[in-house]
Formats: structure tokens, sequence, C-alpha cells
């Protein structure tokens, strides 16, 4: 199987590289999996903690061009240790000893913000994708800042005017749906 | 609310100018709520302008749907052995049935596989406005029928409009669905060629689904690198399909 450095690693998880996403399930899922049952969890907190890191890490390289001194295995496995201590205490299951299955960092609390920064997308993402196709194209080319004529050349709307109100009722409609989420108030909080 | 909240898209899209924009932003520092207000709808256009993250959420679904599917078979085969007297007396059989999942796991996905995998109806447009009112009735009545999965109708005016691309777009649609293929292919090659229009990206991988269908692998593969060297929606899927058919 091909091998990849942890530079390689952060410029496929910049691309979304299928390949880049299997090596590093397959190299480093196992390690997680284990530190989390051994502390309380189970594999499907595994799987959940293991998405959110990897989503949190690609964040993080994206907006702050993330480069590490470590190897990528230990910034994930702290990353996961960091989100996994989270959910603990989230839960109110504060252990006094943790039992670790690998080398960590210490890590500060940035990474939990960009945790809820993705919470609060994942949130936005399910509400925009239940919108109708006309209205997920509408925000999405008025938002590329296409001009409102090619806008309404694409969508067959009849004009710049109407464009405008489509726009404001699609962004109306998805503002509301995310604010009648029972998930909104507490995302919001944190 | 007040008349600050009506302008907070106002704001958000840089048509807030001058006097009205210094006021909003005096207000925006006093108004805790208008400032939250601000920052929700903030981040929801930054998550729409976000397609990698999308992307990347949609392949992280799949790694762990693919993980899942495996490692339960692995649980279901672990299982049949702690019972040994039932793997014992369905050793044979096992054997058997083992040596199938072997070959066929380790066999490329079959074509039917992979078109179940990534075919989806496209979504009916739900606003197409045109300058013939007559037009629009067609189109409207079209997508009723192609709501309704009663392709046969929605083809009927699908085809009524031959010159308009949402129409041969979707009349493409229909047609795969009515699995008449060779016709579906002439309808997203006239979508492909005009070359000026919302769906050729789609009619593209729509082609290279249906040589799938129709078992037609090397123009499926020529379909699928060509998309996979594009930069679009399409071109990481495309890649996907490719490692599998190679």
């Amino acid at each position: 199987m091909q091998e990849f450095k942890a530079v390689e690693i952060l410029e496929g998880l910049q691309n979304r590289d299928t390949d880049v996403l299997d090596y590093i399930y397959r190299n480093f899922f196992n390690q997680i999996k284990v530190f989390i049952v051994q502390n309380d969890g189970t594999d499907e907190d595994a799987k959940d903690i293991y998405q959110d890191a990897i989503l949190v890490i690609y964040q993080k390289t994206r907006k702050e061009n993330l480069t590490l001194s470590c190897s990528f295995n230990t910034y994930l496995y702290s990353v996961c240790r960091l989100l996994w201590l989270k959910q603990l205490e989230y839960r109110k299951l504060n252990k006094t000893l943790i039992e670790e299955s690998a080398k960590f960092i210490e890590l500060d609390d940035d990474v939990a913000k960009v945790y809820w920064t993705n919470e609060r997308y994942m949130l936005y993402q399910d509400h925009f994708k239940r919108l109708s196709y006309s209205c997920q194209k509408i925000l999405e080319l008025f938002l590329a800042r296409i001009q409102l004529k090619e806008i309404a050349r694409i969508l067959r709307l009849k004009s710049d005017d109407y464009v405008k109100k489509r726009k404001h009722q699609c962004k109306e409609k998805l503002i509301a749906s995310i604010k009648n989420d029972p998930r909104f108030k507490e995302i919001m909080k944190q | 609310m007040n008349k600050f909240y009506n302008q907070i898209e106002d704001f958000l899209d840089g048509n807030l100018i001058g006097k009205e924009l210094s006021m909003f932003i005096s207000q925006k520092e006093l108004d805790k709520e208008l400032a939250k207000e601000i920052e929700l709808r903030f981040e929801v256009n930054e998550l729409i302008k976000d397609k990698g993250f999308f992307e990347l959420r949609e392949k992280l679904e799949l790694q762990r749907n693919e993980t899942y599917v495996n490692s339960s078979l692995i649980k279901f085969r672990k299982d049949l052995f702690k019972t040994w007297h039932f793997a014992a007396a369905s050793f044979a059989l096992i054997l058997v049935v083992g040596g199938l999942w072997y070959i066929l796991s380790n066999k490329p996905y079959s074509t039917e596989k992979l078109v179940s995998k990534y075919y989806k109806l496209a979504h009916p447009l739900l606003q197409v406005r045109s300058a013939e009112i007559k037009t629009d009735d067609a189109l409207a009545t079209a997508f009723k029928y192609y709501k309704d999965n009663d392709f046969n109708s929605a083809l009927k005016y699908f085809n009524s409009l031959e010159n308009q691309m949402t129409a041969k777009f979707y009349s493409g649609v229909c047609f795969i669905e009515l699995e008449q293929y060779n016709e579906a292919i002439d309808s997203f090659t006239s979508v492909i060629n005009d070359n000026d229009n919302l769906f050729v990206e789609q009619a593209n991988w729509y082609l290279g689904l249906i040589y799938l269908m129709d078992n037609q692998k090397n123009k499926a593969i020529e379909q699928f690198v060509k998309i996979s060297k594009d930069e679009n929606y399409y071109t990481s899927q495309a890649k996907e399909i490719l490692k599998y058919l190679n």
C-alpha cells in the first residue's frame, strides 16, 4: 500500500483525496478506537470522534495552513483524545484516570472551537440539502458572486429583480429551518 | 424587529454604504442579538461557499458505511466460529459461501453495483421561466409528471420543447428511466455540444453512467477519464469509479 508523509496527508485532506482518506483510516483508526473503548466509549463513539477529528484537521489546514511538529498519527490521536475528553465532560463522565493507547501532545482550546464551528456547519448543511434544487443553486450562484443577469439566464428566471427576490426567499427559508431544529439552541450555546 | 435586522443581508452582500453602513455597524456594536444574527447568517454563507466541507463529509460517511458493511461480515463470520458445533456442522457450507464471498469481494465492483451506487435521479427544476407562457406551461406539466415518476408522459412534454436545453437534459433522464439508452445518449450529447447551459457537467456524468448501464465499459472509462480531468462536482466520483473499473 502507498505510504504518505505528514505533509502529503494534510495536502491530501485539502483535496479530499480518497486514497489519503483510506490510508488514514486503515493506519490510524484502530488506535483511536482502542483509546475510546478503553475510556467508556463504544465503536460508534470512536467512529464519530474519528470523523469529527478529520473535519477539524481539514478546517485547521484550510484556514490556518496547519503545519505539524509531530507525526500525523500523534496529531490525529491528540485531536481525538481532546474531543473525547470534552465528550466525557459533556456526558458528565469525568474520569480521573485516562488510559492511553498512543503518544499525544497537549492541544489548545482552538481545536474545540473548530469542532463547534464544524458542528454548526453540519447543522446548516443538513438544512441546506433539504432546500429545493433551485434554491440551493440560486444561493450558490449568488454567493459565488455571479452576476444577477447570468443567474437569471442559467436558472431561467424572468428578471434580475426576481433573482433577488428568490434569493431572499431561499435564504429566509434556510435560516428559519435551521432555527427550528432542536439541535440549534444546544449548538449555539457552545 | 427593527430596520437593522432587515438590513443584515444587504450588509453581508456589501450593499450598505455611507451613512447607512456606519449606522448599521454602530448598532451591531450595541445590540448583541443583532450581532449574533449577523454571525449566523455569515457562517451560513461561508458554509454554502465551502464545497470542500460538503465533499469531505460525504466521503467520510461513505467510508464509515463501507467499513460498517465489511465489519458486519467479519463479525458474522466470527460469531459462526464461536459456536463450534454449528461451525463443524456447517464447515462445508461455510467453505463454499466463504470462498464465494472471498472471490466476489476481491472482484472489481460489478457494473450493476456501480450504477446503483452512483446513479441518482436528477432533481426536477422547480422554477422555470421563459419568454413564452406556452413554454412555461409545457415545462411545468413535464415536471409534474417527472416528479410523479411518470416518465412516458413527462417525455411527451419535454420533447415538445426541442430547443430548450433544460427540456433536453430532463428528457435524457426520462430515457434512462425507461431504459432507452440510445435516445438518452442523443439527449445528453445535445446538451454537452450546446455547452452553454447549466446541465453540461450533469449530462457528462449521466453519459458515463449510461455506458455502464449498457455494458459499454470502454466508453464508460473514456467518459469518466474525461470527467476526472475537469474540476467539478463529479470529478472525485469519476475517479472513484475509474478505480473500480480498472
